[in-house]
């Protein structure tokens, strides 16, 4: 829960390592902590994994949609995954403890192929919005935009880890979040005990998660990057340096090589998959001459982001090559945007507050975000002349999660003040105190 | 024949069949519209009419645009033809199934979800940004209810692959009258509807601000961009209508690959879209278009349907 406070504050380098490493330390803490401690884990501890990691899921993606910091978003984000990472592992212990490792196996691919598949792409993300960040002086979406125009290098590698972060096919977020619900559902039809009831359940919040976390990317970059700046800062706004773009776009490459030879990697992971769950072959995950990626059994299910990567783009050529033979010699023109005949101004573009405000208010019962209109002047009964609106979204988990506790410390340390009165005296008596209470125990 | 080679030519039939109908579905709804009104309505081909005007036209991009919105429209098309290769239309013969399945198909519905938003947002207007806020807003409810729905069916198959399930489901003549299919056929309504932007959840036939949220999402997109874009919508809402056809109520459907069987189920895949559109059309006529914050509690009852639809196949098993 500290992430999002955590995160931004950090240097873009930094965040990255943060969000792409420490979780996955954590990560590396739960898998040791699940499988090679001495004795049996505790029953049923996957399964609380498993309802755990959905409802992280959901929170993360939930305060995500409602932020409007660029690094804030990416940590929330970050915890979206982890809550992922979460779902998978308890997901694989549950179905270990029922005696099915073949689809623990997958559930455990899934944890290993969506660690790096999502440290690789929010490196990405963390490296180009803090370099625009940087470059436009703000991290405050509000104060971004036309960064796509002004510095077109960095907006494409935000662009890559922004649709990876979507988990969308062919790159690097996909094959983990695919085999998380390939292994739902085959541990759902296992027939094993709890499965039956958690898989629908951990199957929707994964889903409405998934959903919301789209949004919130297509805020980050849509607000962030497109449309016309709205900051002076944002407006002059230059290209990272050469060396800058370059190591952007090696981790770009990375995230769609991932993506795309998904099924090949399975090879890398048969080592660590077999020390942790003994007669699991990783290889049985690749089908197909090593194009697809299968759960583990024939005849379920495949995917080949590479072959629907091959037909996409075959697809788009044929379109354009349609055109082209149909409209001849006319391509595309530039032109000023059209706004009715006024003069178009940034204030005039979706902010990033109101872009999800749709969103906040299906969801306030959850957020209870907060809204307060106040008219400083009023020129007339029906049109304020200034209206000052607050809204922000207060951090419930803080409220229901830390304050109790908070609160509990403060009101010990209230009493215990007492005894430190600042008498001589009274520190002897306890001095002595203590030397009989001591005398008296070690007898 | 050569099992690879009737594949490739499965597939070639079944991708000419989605897109080049397409465009004939909306005409057909729009007809049948315009009869229940009294109106005369427009020639059942003036969509491919339209389509084929704006494809020679020039397009104008907005001088804020960035080079995405020169490669988005052809991504958005292409990512519509690539779920038509592995979606079944006339068998259950896997077609390209390998490369794709169900969460496949979501994610590449999601993509060009995703596309055609940052594409409202890069002229930098108003009504981009509403357009998009409002369809990111619905479709995230709609989506996973899409995906839930679907979900029902791909348990009771064992297998997410889209063939396989159609094919479960023609295999017990009697499993569709189960509840949990009937919840999730309703859920699965409920989601064609709002995503393919029908009344009560969007009109296709307005530009009025107050309403409007597909024909936002394009109103900063013209000439030969625009074609693809409304052609790629078209071609989703079929293959939406296909899936609700050939998964949840999957009569006539080929097995094999014989051209007997493939005729039949050629007249009834086109007799179950012609009886979609008959209902799509009685109910836009009859009922007004809903608020727009009531469609969220809309799509939450698909949700919560689809859900339901989960857990009783638990429940009842």
């Amino acid at each position: 829960v500290w992430l999002p406070a955590a995160h931004p504050e950090a240097p873009a380098p930094v965040s990255a390592m943060l969000s792409g490493v420490m979780v996955k330390a954590g990560l590396y803490g739960l898998l040791r902590f699940a499988w090679q401690m001495p004795g049996a884990p505790p029953e049923h501890w996957g399964t609380v994994l498993v309802l755990a990691g959905a409802a992280t899921a959901l929170t993360g993606a939930l305060y995500a949609t409602v932020e409007t910091d660029a690094k804030r978003l990416l940590a929330w984000s970050t915890i979206k995954h982890a809550g992922l990472f979460a779902l998978a592992t308890g997901l694989a212990a549950t179905l270990a403890a029922a005696g099915q490792p073949g689809i623990a196996g997958v559930a455990l691919a899934a944890v290993f192929y969506h660690a790096i598949g999502h440290a690789l792409a929010k490196a990405l993300g963390f490296l180009a919005v803090g370099e625009a960040a940087h470059a436009a002086g703000s991290r405050n979406l509000e104060a971004l935009g036309g960064l796509a125009l002004r510095m077109p290098r960095v907006a494409t590698a935000a662009l890559t880890a922004t649709l990876a972060l979507c988990a969308l096919p062919a790159l690097s977020c996909f094959p983990g979040e695919w085999l998380t619900f390939q292994a739902l559902i085959l541990g759902y039809s296992s027939g094993a005990g709890q499965m039956r009831l958690l898989a629908p359940f951990a199957g929707a919040g994964l889903a409405l998660a998934s959903a919301l976390a789209l949004a919130a990317m297509v805020k980050l970059y849509g607000i962030g990057f497109l449309g016309r700046p709205r900051s002076e800062a944002a407006a002059q706004a230059h290209d990272a340096t050469r060396a800058v773009t370059t190591t952007l776009f090696a981790l770009a490459a990375l995230v769609l090589a991932w993506g795309l030879a998904a099924p090949w990697l399975a090879q890398a992971l048969r080592a660590p998959l077999a020390a942790l769950l003994p007669g699991f072959d990783a290889t049985t995950l690749t089908g197909g001459a090593g194009l697809t990626l299968v759960p583990a059994r024939p005849g379920i299910a495949s995917v080949a982001p590479a072959a629907a990567a091959a037909l996409l783009v075959a697809a788009a050529l044929l379109a354009f090559a349609w055109l082209r033979a149909v409209r001849g010699a006319r391509g595309v023109r530039r032109a000023p945007s059209w706004s009715g005949g006024v003069p178009l101004e940034p204030r005039m573009e979706y902010s990033a507050l109101g872009f999800t405000k749709p969103l906040r208010l299906v969801f306030m019962p959850v957020l209870r975000a907060e809204r307060q209109v106040e008219v400083l002047e009023a020129g007339s009964p029906y049109f304020a002349k200034h209206v000052r609106y607050r809204t922000g979204v207060p951090a419930v988990y803080e409220q229901w999660l830390y304050r109790p506790f908070a609160q509990a410390v403060l009101w010990t340390s209230e009493r215990m003040r007492r005894l430190q009165a600042g008498s001589l005296h009274l520190y002897l008596a306890y001095l002595l105190a203590t030397l009989v209470a001591l005398l008296l125990w070690a007898r | 024949m050569n099992p690879m080679l009737a594949t490739v030519l499965l597939v070639l039939v079944q991708v000419a069949l989605l897109l080049l109908l397409a465009p004939l579905w909306g005409g057909i709804v729009g007809a049948i519209e315009a009869r229940l009104q009294m109106r005369r309505g427009r020639p059942l081909l003036q969509r491919y009419r339209d389509l084929a005007r704006l494809a020679r036209k020039e397009t104008v991009l907005s001088a804020d645009a960035s080079p995405l919105a020169q490669v988005a429209p052809y991504v958005v098309l292409g990512a519509a033809v690539v779920v038509c290769t592995w979606t079944p239309v006339l068998s259950t013969w896997p077609g390209f199934g390998f490369a794709g399945d169900l969460v496949m198909t979501v994610a590449l519905f999601a993509a060009m979800r995703v596309l055609l938003a940052l594409l409202a947002l890069e002229a930098g207007t108003t009504f981009g940004g509403m357009a998009a806020s409002r369809h990111l807003a619905l479709s995230a409810l709609a989506e996973p209810a899409l995906m839930m729905a679907v979900f029902t069916l791909a348990i009771a198959a064992h297998s997410t692959d889209l063939a396989r399930i159609s094919a479960a489901i023609v295999a017990q003549p009697n499993a569709w009258i189960s509840p949990s299919h009937l919840l999730a056929l309703t859920a699965m309504w409920i989601v064609v509807v709002s995503e393919t932007g029908r009344v009560p959840v969007d009109n296709p036939a307005t530009h009025l601000e107050l309403t409007m949220i597909h024909e936002g999402l394009v109103l900063d997109v013209s000439g030969h961009h625009l074609a693809l874009l409304e052609w790629a919508a078209s071609v989703r809402q079929l293959v939406l209508l296909t899936l609700v056809a050939n998964l949840f109520l999957p009569w006539g459907i080929a097995t094999g690959l014989s051209p007997g069987a493939l005729a039949i189920a050629l007249a009834a895949w086109v007799a179950k879209l012609l009886l979609f559109a008959i209902v799509v059309a009685v109910t836009e006529s009859a009922t007004a278009k809903m608020r727009l914050f009531r469609v969220p509690e809309f799509l939450g009852m698909a949700f919560l349907l689809s859900l339901i639809a989960l857990t009783s196949d638990t429940l009842l098993r």
